[in-house]
């Protein structure tokens, strides 16, 4: 049997368990995410801490030992990630291993997961109240180390500096990764504070997804979390800014080959809006297939780029569209999306796209039940929004808009930002 | 009736139906309950194979880098405007398509719909269609991506590494090609590849799913192209015995330098039974995991002074005829990362007991294990999994099995015979002045 429903329990106020039975993949994974405002100070804080729970604890107390863990416990696998939803930051710690059924000695592995992430994230390694001075002078230089390496990838970085300067007045333009001089100066000692200030009051949400029996994890977290002092603190409103006042432009220059750029529109569209299906549809029939407009136009028909495609994101009631495009193709490419767009807008949409659409729509949610990461991945910014709707329920909805709906939903998108990571001008010989 | 090969594995709950459909397709199918199926088309043509003879050619020819990527392209084009994509998409399928070295697949995951997206996916790649206008509109499209891997440093960093390590070997072509290459592409040469590549005696279906034998071998006698084994041979480069360059570097704008360390094998594997190579892939695999875990001494005194961060990663490449070793990772000086993993390698030779001791091997067995079972988590990997190790001669059913009986004798002679420092080679992306 497999599905993607979800199972929510309420352990304690602020403390939630959410488990989804899932026999498909021979996996289990478990994943605990841990709530904070999205504020300068603390994004740096919860960044490193990220990097510094995950070395050492009081049971594995340094890397080797805890990682010789993992791969006695038949390869699992311990992530840490840091991430925002809306202008709420989340600490997540991820595990994932073979799924109980497959252990060779008969032991619960999902157990041993469970016990080795319980270590990590309630038993970090601290002596005299500060984390080690030798570990936190590493994670340091790792998360600087970490923000200056977003460059790396010219899209990403590309979709950044468009968040930056689209939302420069928003908490949404921190970053998720801290920034360099604050990551600097934190002390050891204040570290650890802000450690026992987050798993007081942070928001604690445990995902569980998988074949093997999840009674005694749930347990554990259980015991664990009632021996913490709590004191959850109410959840940040994100704030939603529905229409662009007006567009800026903004160009930067780089040594680069090809022309990175993202665009940025407001659309004040939630998981809680009412157009919020027609919405999702429209983002599919525009730039979220390889049958939406811009792939086939943008790419196919004007043979302007290799990669574009469109991304809501539902926390903040923002889209954004990125490709990556010759130099001089830059106002071509960026005045076709908006032409295409400006057709949905008018109503401009075939059967054929609105069927396509709908149906890799579907065909993608149905698909969330092969991995359980993504099931998990697919829940949590929507349970943070208080969306508590299954892929099932969603279905339902999306085959019910109609061409005129999504036409609507698309004029809810007003362009804010445009901006273009281009190359540098050659030098021209003497 | 149709003429099948079944294996079971009630441990792991797999089963994998195999026959020889008539037209000479081989055909993989790993029957599921489920109702999410994933299948692969896939052609034993890649970038490598760029110089070619049929039966009834007179020479063998030589064609542009690229041309096996670009056909890839322009298979999801139709003759009547369509595209492919699209009939997938009415079907509620997602299809995708890549290029390798030495493969070219064509594939859809669905969860319903399974036999008709299964018609599509097979036509898609049987009937192909190019003419100037739409080949020279591909251009276009493929020049970006070209452009686009050009300023990913990831993928600069890998390509160096191969350069350094090879001197002549067709690895050493770009998957997509350059600029100029692709601009020498025709209609007339697509055909003439797809004719002597796009046969089914040169092909793999592979289906994961709710799908039925009888049903398969049914929609493959309709569709598949009866036609002759066109044998073609291909023309590799002979490889010489050595690497090319020690060091290799470029400057990209990145923030740090990105590394790449490898080491050549050239032990002729070409003539190992499947049995043979997949023994010693897990060896190889066990091997890496002894030296270079984030468990071990390597890495962490490594990362405790600085050296790396926890973006190192290692993995051994194992094919019908090469092997090579990759460790890549961020350091702020690789050339030390670099001296350090020869000392220890010189360290290990002369006393390999020191690492490859019984402890460390059972808990790399261990590991090893869970990486095994964890090739058949998804119908995507499944099929993945099984066409590359088809296509490289490498068993993949019991490979799980096949673990618990490796000897840790068998993996010290492997590194004693294969490990010479003088077989490696590091590629750099620097960061830009």
């Amino acid at each position: 049997m497999s599905n993607t429903s979800l199972c929510r329990q309420k352990l304690s106020d602020g403390i939630y368990f959410n488990h989804v039975y899932s026999d498909v993949a021979k996996n289990d994974y478990v994943s605990v995410y841990l709530t904070a405002p999205l504020s300068a100070r603390d994004a740096s804080m919860t960044a490193l801490l990220s990097a510094v729970m995950l070395r050492a604890t009081k049971a594995y107390p340094d890397t080797p030992s805890l990682n010789g863990a993992f791969m006695d416990c038949y390869n699992a696998s311990v992530d840490s990630d840091v991430f925002k939803c809306g202008e709420t930051q989340i600490l997540a710690f991820c595990g994932s291993c073979l799924s109980d059924r497959y252990s060779i000695d008969g032991e619960s592995i999902l157990e041993k997961l469970a016990s080795i992430m319980s270590q990590i994230i309630f038993s970090p390694l601290v002596r005299c109240g500060a984390f080690k001075a030798d570990i936190l002078k590493q994670e340091k230089q790792n998360c600087i180390d970490r923000i200056h390496s977003r460059i790396n990838s010219k899209s990403a970085y590309a979709k950044k500096r468009l968040i930056d300067i689209m939302c420069r007045e928003e908490a949404y333009s921190t970053d998720a990764l801290g920034d360099e001089d604050t990551i600097s100066s934190i002390g050891a000692k204040e570290l650890y504070g802000y450690y026992k200030k987050l798993i007081s009051s942070a928001r604690v949400e445990i995902f569980h997804v998988g074949s093997s029996s999840p009674e005694k994890l749930k347990t554990l977290f259980e015991k664990e979390l009632s021996s913490v002092e709590r004191a959850p603190e109410a959840p940040s409103l994100c704030k939603i800014i529905a229409k662009a006042d007006k567009t800026k432009t903004v160009s930067e220059t780089d040594k680069l080959t090809q022309t990175n750029v993202a665009m940025g529109f407001r659309t004040g569209i939630t998981y809680s809006h009412p157009d919020y299906a027609a919405f999702v549809l429209f983002n599919a029939v525009f730039g979220g297939s390889v049958t939406g407009k811009l792939f086939t136009n943008v790419r196919e028909k004007m043979s302007l780029c290799y990669s574009i495609g469109s991304r809501p994101d539902l926390s903040k009631g923002i889209i954004t569209v990125s490709c990556g495009i010759e130099k001089d193709k830059l106002k071509l490419a960026t005045d076709e999306i908006l032409n295409q767009l400006d057709l949905i807008k008018q109503g401009d949409i075939t059967a054929d796209e609105m069927e396509q659409s709908k149906n890799a729509l579907i065909n993608s949610l149905q698909s969330l039940e092969e991995t359980p990461s993504s099931i998990a991945d697919w829940y949590i910014p929507r349970i943070l929004c208080n969306d508590s709707r299954d892929p099932g329920e969603l279905i339902k909805l999306f085959e019910k808009v109609d061409k005129n709906g999504v036409s609507q939903a698309a004029k809810h998108l007003s362009l804010d930002t445009v901006y273009s990571l281009e190359p540098e001008k050659e030098e021209e010989n003497a | 009736m149709l003429k099948t090969k079944v294996f079971t594995d009630g441990f792991l709950g797999e089963e994998l139906i195999c026959f020889s459909h008539p037209s000479g397709l081989e055909v993989k199918i790993i029957p599921k309950k489920q109702k999410k199926a994933y299948a692969l088309f896939a052609t034993h043509y890649g970038s490598m194979d760029n110089c070619f003879k049929t039966a009834e050619d007179s020479d063998f020819i030589t064609v542009p880098d690229g041309i096996a990527h670009f056909l890839e392209h322009k298979m999801f084009e139709n003759e009547d405007g369509t595209d492919t994509f699209a009939k997938f998409a009415q079907n509620k399928a997602s299809a995708n398509a890549f290029t390798s070295n030495e493969m070219t697949a064509y594939l859809f995951s669905t969860t319903e719909n399974h036999y008709e997206n299964l018609e599509t996916l097979i036509e898609l790649a049987t009937k192909p269609y190019f003419t100037n206008e739409n080949v020279n509109k591909e251009v276009g499209i493929i020049t970006q991506e070209i452009n686009m891997y050009r300023d990913d440093p990831y993928y600069r960093v890998w390509f160096g590494l191969i350069n350094a390590l090879y001197k002549k070997s067709n690895l050493k072509i770009d998957i997509a090609g350059t600029e100029e290459s692709i601009k020498k592409i025709t209609p007339e040469i697509l055909y003439r590849c797809h004719r002597s590549f796009y046969n089914p005696h040169n092909m793999l279906l592979c289906v994961c799913g709710p799908y039925d034998a009888e049903k398969v071998s049914e929609i493959c006698d309709r569709l598949i192209p009866n036609i002759p084994d066109p044998q073609t041979q291909k023309r590799y480069p002979s490889e010489p015995c050595g690497i090319n360059e020690k060091r290799v570097s470029v400057s990209l704008r990145v923030a740090m330098p990105l590394f790449m360390a490898g080491m050549k094998d050239d032990s002729d594997i070409s003539s190992l039974s499947p049995e043979k190579r997949t023994y010693r892939m897990i060896c190889h695999d066990l091997i890496s995991d002894m030296l270079f875990s984030k468990s071990g001494e390597f890495f962490n005194k490594l990362y405790d002074s600085g050296l790396l961060n926890d973006d190192f990663s290692f993995g051994y490449n194992l094919s019908a005829d090469y092997g090579f070793l990759e460790l890549s990772g961020e350091s702020r000086d690789p050339d030390k990362v670099f001296k350090a993993c020869i000392e220890m390698i010189n360290d290990a030779l002369s006393d390999p007991d020191k690492y490859f001791n019984a402890d460390s091997f059972e808990r790399c067995k261990r590991a090893s294990y869970g990486k095994a079972v964890q090739n058949w988590n998804t119908p995507a990997t499944i099929c993945h999994n099984l066409v590359s190790c088809t296509f490289n001669g490498i068993g993949f059913w019991g490979m799980e099995k096949m673990i618990a009986n490796i000897e840790l004798e068998d993996v010290k002679a492997l590194f004693l015979e294969t490990y010479k420092p003088e077989m490696f080679a590091l590629s750099i992306v620097e960061p830009i002045k």
